[in-house]
Formats: structure tokens, C-alpha cells, sequence
């Protein structure tokens, strides 16, 4: 261990100057985007959408720059004692390989992983984040430095010098890249298991860092750079094959075993679905996707909300045909509990939630008359709710709640338009998975693991309005999220005459809330009905 | 007792055969030098005794150890210099040789400051900002100082003035004697070499072509000059140990790799009536050179 040591603070002396420019780097940009704010004059003159997607763009370059330097450093180091070719100064000392390898993680560990966390610390503090959050956001840093470090040790132990590291590594990302493009066109094809579709994603994107490590130690055991390139190859075909057809779902046993037992406990069987099936006739009075909906009700348990989310169940019709669809929340489902948690409202009827799925396929609308029975999985997430921010209806006005600040930067929308739109700039803490999938920056609003709602509150004239929330734009970096959102609303109105008018005085004293309900746990229920009388309904579209 | 044993050892880089099944035996003790032109193969079998490289066939046993299992254990015993070795030149002098001392239980203080005076290494100096010389000077240090069973040089004067060289030269001779040390070293300088080998070995296209102590070698090797009376000279059926036979006027020359005073007067004499034979030592680098002129003409006449 003395040894092993004694090699890392070689290394530590060696990347000191380095590592600490990129330290400076790193900390430096999470400070400025924490200490970036729109400019009021930007919501009068309409460019809000032009300050946020700047923002997003220099943060996509800070990002970059982090990434690219960060892999370049941690090839440095490697580098330092190549294990390719036979001129290396430690491959003649009594150096143990495993001894190299230990001491490269450790060294690579304490410089671009610990440093880092530890150079991040106080500006995620100084950006409200709790300790709960910080440690978050630093474990979540430190899995993205780990994958990077490890990614980058790999392929500099298979490389001479920085320059064939620069095009090698380049020419992995772009091969990548490639695998995860031709897996993804498999992974949107109708009709996936979407367990098994995640194991399949999760794999394609996350394998390679265990098989990056597995490469890496071959390399500083054995010294064949030829194999270990063939090994990289083949093993880039493999993920190509995970991705298109892994045929386990490696998910099954995770977590959600221990929060349908939470979930259970704390009385989800108290749920009551219906479910109504719609056709939807189109202008041309085609034959059409029927729509399946399923209604959820369920009150408030203790201060939680539960959420449906997406799950699939089967129809099972009377000419025995079983029909396979997925269901997802429809809907702005929070704005009910939300209002109860402001209290805004205290009536006690079950918070109602919707789900639906598409039927495609199905001709003979009689057979969906006759449905004999549904049955499934419904996903539900038990939510948090909890108001955040109160403050004025004014421009400038701020709110902060730990992490989560909220400004109203303006008020916009045209004169003599009946809706108008308030524009706020938020602060947040934000982690993977508050982030989608496919929206690249923008927060998933659909998942349920964070769902935010506004309203619009006069308590002396009783008014309280829903905000529909657009968002313009946001930029994350190492879990500090900013984020622009116009929340629109229509304005109180009154009956004078036979014409409707803006309600007098109603923007004095009007207050703007925000209700944050954040996930708790997520849970699963069975549903299963025998003959369920389908309530049919049509559409014209 | 060797402390380097080869048997049929062989690298193959595609289809070039950089060695072609060496057998050798490095006496301990000894200081080795392995001879031949660029190309022969010396660093190759270097850099697989060293396990910087797999052998394709064949083995090596490096201080009784297969050279592909060298541990932490055997190199401790042994320093290794090259030409083209890596050295981290971002460190100065003393860091690097406080960098290297903890690996070496064996590592002398006393002697790291007296080969510091020697080499008059400037410790405080990076090695990037070294001369050539003052950089192999600095990795002869950091090998030298753990006074290890096995110094291996490769290559060690290329590119060095001859003060250096001599300094070089001295610090390995000094050190060795001083214990039971054995030096492998390669070259194709055979000047220096001659100064330093008890024993050498020539290696010619990867190929084996001598290995003997330096002493018999020179021993067994003459550049015989025949003075012809009256009769006349008998060039055909000559001794297969005289290379290089020559007819210049009433001389004949040639080189006897197989030199015994009396047998080899005898030969001339059963040759050549009434001649007068005058035998001269060869230095390492006539051998050498003969050799190499001889196995040319041998290929040559091979392939035509």
C-alpha cells in the first residue's frame, strides 16, 4: 500500500497544476451560471427565449469543455506510465501491474472525482442546496467523473500518446454514438415489453463503463493492445446486440419490490379506477384508433398524492382477441391536490386522475362493446406536495425555499388579449432523473418524479387561477438547474352588460403560488375487472 | 552458474524474424556484451529478457525465473538503461531518484552521493533540461544505486561524447567490481564494449554467431600473415577456420578463427614451403568486422 501511495502522489505532484486549472474551470462555471439572471427589459422585449437558449448554449460549451478537458487529463495520467509499447520507465521497475492499475484508479479517483466534489461543495451550498441535495448532487457528479475517468483510463491504457488517445477516443464516441442511433431506431417499434425495453436502454448506455473497466485491467495485466482493440470492437458489436434484442429484463427485482410494500402499507388498495372506453370518429368518419381510458381515485394520505404513471394493461375481448396497449396520464392532474395542499380548496371528494391508451386496429367497435375484461399493472407514484413559493404578482418579486428560487422576471402577453402570461426564472436543484430522456434540457414534466403547479391567488376577492405552465427554456450543470417558464393564465372576468371585463383591482394583492409535489416512492397495482361495463362514448375530431 | 539462460528464443513481428532461436547463457558475474550491426536483434532479445516484450517461441530465464513471470521481487535485482527508454522528465534529478529509492529495499544512500559527485549531476536540474548524456548519466544513477545482481544496458553510448562515454564506462566498472554483479550489455560500439566484456556474443540478422569469454576469443583469433619463399602458394583446400585468405605479391593473409601457434605454423608450413608466419592479436572490432565481412559473402554466395 506504501507503494501504491508513494506512485499516487507522483502522480498527484505530476497533475497538480492541470487538474487544478480544471478545477478552477469547473467550479467557475457552476458559479456563473448560478450567478446568471435574466434582465427584466428581456420580457418587454420578447427575447426571454433568446437569454435561456444562450445560456443553454454556453453551458452545452462549459459542458463540453469540462467532459473533453476532464478525458483529457485523466489520459494524461494514464499516460504518464503507458502500457503500450516497451519503453515505459515503470515497466523496468518493480512496479506490479495490479499495483499501476490501483494506483491509477486512486490517483485518477482523488483528481477528477474527489477534487472536484470538494471544489463544487460550497457553491452548491451557496446555491441553497441541502446536505441531502449536496450529497446528491455529488454522488451524481461523482458517476458521471467515475464513467468518464474510467471510459478515458481505457482507452489511453490502449494508446502511445495523447494524440492517438484524442483520435481514438474520438473515433469510440462516434462509433457509440452510431450503436446507440441504430439501437434506438429498434427501440421505437410499437408493441415492447417496456420493461425489457429499459433493460435494453439501460444496457446499451451503461454497460460500457463496466466493460470499459474489464478492458482496462486486460490492458495493464497483459500489455496486448491488439486484443484489447479487438476486444473493444467485438465488444461494441455486443452492445449493438443487448440493445436490439437483450431478451431479460434485468429491472424485474430493483427497488419498486420494496415501494409497493411501502405503497401497500399506507392504503393504494383504497384506489377505485373506471374505465370507459371512447371511439373517436375523425371527419372522415374513418375507422380509428378507439381510445381505452382508465380513471383513477384515490384521496390524499397523509400530505401524498398518488400519481398514475404510464403502464400498460390488456383488453381481453369477447371474441377472446387480447388487445395490449399502454396507458399514460392525461391531463393536468396535480392542479386538484395542489390547490387542496395551498389551501385553496378543502372539499373532500377523491383527487380524480386520468389515464389513457390508443386501441389501433380494431375495427369491430362491437367487440369493444363487449369487452370481457381488463387487466394489468397500473404504476403509480406516491408524490409530496408542499407549497414552495408565495409571493406578489410583480416584477422583480423573488421567493427562495433551499434550493428552489423562483423571480418573477415580467409580465407578458399582448394588450386586449383576453390571456396573459407571467415570466418567471427558477433555481433548482435537478438530478437524473428529474431530467428527460428525450426533452434534452428540459425537465420531464411527465414522470411524475417532480411536478410543480402555479396559481394565481387573490384572497380577498376569492379568486384562484391555474397557471398553464410553457417552458422556454432551461440550462443544467452539475445539478443546478435554471429554467424560464411562462405561466399563463386568463384574467378574472366579470359580466357587466352582457360583456365580460377584466375583474377591477384583482392584480392588487394577487399573489403568485407554487406547489411542488416531488416523488416519494413508486408503487404498482393490480387491475383486474371481469365484464366491466364499458361506458362508450364518441368523439368528433 | 548463468544468470541468463535462453533457449530457442524467437520474435516474429509479422514475418520478420527479429530473433530467430537464440540459445544463451550469461555467466553470473559477468559482464556481457552482445555485438552486432544495427538491426541484428540485440534489443529485441534485451526487451524480451526483460519481459518489455513476449518472446514468440521459446523461453528466457531471467535470475532463474522465466522472463515472462518477472515479479516485483526479481526486478528489484536488476536496473535496466536504454537509449530510447521514457524517462519521466517533468521530474529533476532528485526527484527522480526519490521517486525510485522506495521500491528498492537494497537502495544505497552513500553510494547515490558518491555517483551523484562522479556524474556531476545537477540535482536540482529537470531531466528535460538535461544534455543526452547527463540524462543516460541520471538513469545509470537510478539503476546503479540499489546495487542490483543484473544491470542490463542497452545501447548506453549511442549519441554520447567520449568524456561522457568514459565517465559512463568508469561508473559501470567501478560499481561492478565492487560486487558480484553481472552487466549485459548491447551495442554496436565495439571499442567501448572492449573495455568493459568479459564475455561477448555476436549477433548477426537475429541469428547467434558467437558467445564466448572475450579472452578465448581473442585468443582463438589471428590475422596471420605468410611471408612465401621460393614455392609456390596453395590457396585451395585451406583450414574452413581461415577466413579472408588473400594473396597479395609474395604474402599470403588471412584471418585464422581457430589460432594455435603450432598447429597453425604447421598448416602453413604443409601449405607453404619455407614461409615465414607472423601472427597479429585482433582487437573486438577486426573480429568483428571479419565476421561480418565473411557471413555477407557467405549469403551472397548463398543466394546466387
Amino acid at each position: 500500500m506504501n507503494l501504491t501511495w508513494h506512485i499516487v502522489k507522483k502522480d498527484l505532484r505530476r497533475m497538480a497544476w492541470p487538474v487544478s486549472g480544471w478545477l478552477a474551470f469547473v467550479a467557475a462555471a457552476l458559479v456563473w451560471l448560478g450567478a446568471m439572471h435574466m434582465p427584466e427589459d428581456s420580457v418587454r422585449a420578447g427575447d426571454f427565449y433568446n437569454w435561456i437558449n444562450g445560456l443553454g448554449g454556453l453551458k452545452t460549451w462549459a459542458v463540453i469543455m469540462q467532459v473533453v478537458t476532464a478525458a483529457l487529463l485523466a489520459a494524461h495520467l494514464m499516460l504518464e506510465d503507458a502500457t503500450v509499447g516497451t519503453m515505459g520507465f515503470w515497466l523496468t521497475r518493480p512496479i506490479a501491474r495490479g499495483r499501476m492499475l490501483a494506483a491509477k484508479l486512486m490517483a485518477g479517483g482523488l483528481l477528477l472525482v474527489v477534487a472536484p466534489v470538494i471544489a463544487l461543495t460550497p457553491v452548491w451550498l451557496a446555491n441553497g442546496f441541502s446536505l441531502g441535495e449536496t450529497a446528491m448532487a455529488a454522488g451524481e457528479f461523482a458517476a458521471w467523473q467515475i464513467a468518464l475517468v474510467v471510459l478515458a483510463f481505457a482507452v489511453a491504457s490502449l494508446t502511445k500518446n495523447l494524440a492517438q488517445f484524442f483520435f481514438a477516443a474520438t473515433g469510440m464516441a462516434v462509433a457509440f454514438a452510431m450503436v446507440v442511433s441504430i439501437a434506438s431506431l429498434a427501440w421505437q417499434l410499437p408493441f415492447q415489453d417496456s420493461d425489457l425495453l429499459r433493460s435494453r436502454q439501460m444496457l446499451t448506455l451503461f454497460a460500457p463503463v463496466p466493460f470499459m473497466l474489464a478492458v482496462l485491467g486486460w490492458q495493464v495485466f497483459t500489455r496486448r493492445t491488439k486484443a484489447g482493440w479487438i476486444a473493444v470492437g467485438v465488444g461494441l458489436l455486443a452492445l449493438l446486440a443487448v440493445g436490439v434484442a437483450w431478451p431479460w429484463d434485468v429491472t424485474a427485482n430493483w427497488p419498486r419490490a420494496r415501494a409497493r410494500m411501502r405503497a401497500t402499507a399506507v392504503g393504494l388498495d383504497d384506489l377505485a379506477a373506471r374505465i370507459a372506453v371512447k371511439k373517436i370518429v375523425t371527419p372522415f368518419d374513418r375507422a380509428l384508433p378507439q381510445a381505452v381510458f382508465v380513471t383513477v381515485k384515490g384521496g390524499p394520505i397523509g400530505e401524498g398524492f398518488f400519481a398514475p404513471e404510464s403502464d400498460s394493461i390488456t383488453l381481453r375481448l369477447a371474441d377472446k382477441r387480447r388487445i395490449q396497449l399502454t396507458l399514460s396520464p392525461g391531463g393536468l392532474w396535480g392542479e386538484d391536490a395542489a390547490m387542496r395542499i395551498a389551501g385553496l380548496k378543502r372539499d373532500a371528494d377523491p383527487v380524480e386522475w386520468g389515464m389513457a391508451g390508443r386501441v389501433y386496429g380494431v375495427h369491430d367497435w362491437s367487440a369493444m362493446r363487449e369487452a370481457l375484461q381488463v387487466s394489468g399493472m397500473l404504476q403509480f407514484a406516491f408524490m409530496h406536495g408542499r407549497v414552495v413559493a408565495e409571493l406578489p404578482l410583480q416584477p422583480g418579486a423573488q421567493a427562495r425555499s433551499g434550493s428552489s428560487t423562483i423571480r418573477i422576471v415580467g409580465l407578458g402577453g399582448s394588450e386586449g388579449l383576453s390571456e396573459t402570461c407571467v415570466v418567471v426564472e427558477e433555481r433548482d436543484s435537478v438530478f437524473i432523473g428529474d431530467v428527460g430522456q428525450n426533452e434534452g434540457r428540459m425537465v420531464r414534466q411527465n414522470d411524475h418524479s417532480r411536478r410543480d403547479c402555479y396559481f394565481l391567488v387573490n384572497r380577498a376577492l376569492g379568486v384562484a387561477k391555474c397557471l398553464h405552465i410553457v417552458e422556454s427554456g432551461s440550462a443544467n450543470m452539475a445539478s443546478l438547474l435554471v429554467s424560464v417558464r411562462q405561466l399563463y393564465f386568463s384574467f378574472p372576468e366579470r359580466v357587466v352588460n352582457g360583456k365580460r371585463e377584466e375583474l377591477a383591482g384583482w392584480r392588487e394583492g394577487a399573489v403568485l403560488i407554487k406547489v411542488r409535489f416531488e416523488l416519494d416512492s413508486r408503487t404498482f397495482s393490480r387491475l383486474t375487472t371481469e365484464r366491466v361495463p364499458l361506458e362508450l362514448e364518441e368523439e368528433k375530431k | 552458474m548463468n544468470i541468463i539462460e535462453t533457449k530457442n528464443l524467437t520474435r516474429r513481428y509479422g514475418r520478420t524474424e527479429a530473433v530467430h532461436g537464440l540459445d544463451l547463457a550469461v555467466p553470473t558475474g559477468s559482464v556481457f556484451a552482445l555485438l552486432g550491426p544495427n538491426g541484428a536483434g540485440k534489443t529485441t532479445t534485451l526487451k524480451m529478457l526483460m519481459n518489455l516484450l513476449e518472446p514468440t517461441a521459446g523461453e528466457a530465464r531471467v535470475l532463474g525465473v522465466d522472463s515472462r513471470k518477472l515479479g516485483e521481487r526479481e526486478r528489484r535485482l536488476i536496473g535496466y538503461v536504454s537509449e530510447n527508454q521514457q524517462l519521466p522528465l517533468w521530474m529533476t534529478v532528485r526527484q527522480l531518484l526519490d521517486y525510485c529509492r522506495p521500491f528498492y529495499p537494497t537502495w544505497d544512500r552513500e553510494l547515490e552521493q558518491t555517483l551523484l559527485g562522479r556524474f556531476a549531476l545537477p540535482e536540482a536540474r529537470k531531466l528535460a533540461h538535461l544534455s543526452r548524456g547527463m540524462l543516460m548519466k541520471a538513469a545509470l544513477l537510478a539503476s546503479l544505486a540499489y546495487r542490483p545482481k543484473l544491470l542490463v544496458l542497452d545501447e548506453p553510448f549511442s549519441g554520447l561524447d567520449p568524456l561522457v562515454r568514459d565517465e559512463f564506462i568508469k561508473g559501470v566498472l567501478e560499481v561492478s567490481e565492487q560486487g558480484d554483479w553481472t552487466v549485459v550489455v548491447s551495442s554496436h560500439d565495439i571499442d567501448e564494449v572492449e573495455r568493459l566484456a568479459d564475455h561477448v556474443a555476436m549477433l548477426e540478422e537475429g541469428r547467434l554467431r558467437l558467445s564466448e569469454p572475450t579472452e578465448e576469443l581473442q585468443a582463438r583469433f589471428r590475422r596471420v600473415e605468410v611471408a612465401l619463399g621460393e614455392s609456390a602458394a596453395q590457396l585451395d583446400g585451406v583450414p574452413s577456420g581461415w577466413l579472408e585468405v588473400e594473396r597479395a605479391g609474395r604474402n599470403v593473409r588471412f584471418v585464422d578463427s581457430q589460432y594455435e601457434r603450432e598447429a597453425t605454423e604447421q598448416a602453413c608450413r604443409e601449405r607453404f614451403a619455407d614461409a615465414t608466419v607472423t601472427a597479429q592479436p585482433m582487437s573486438l572490432r577486426e573480429i568483428f568486422l571479419t565476421m561480418a565481412r565473411v557471413q555477407r559473402a557467405e549469403r551472397k554466395e548463398a543466394a546466387s
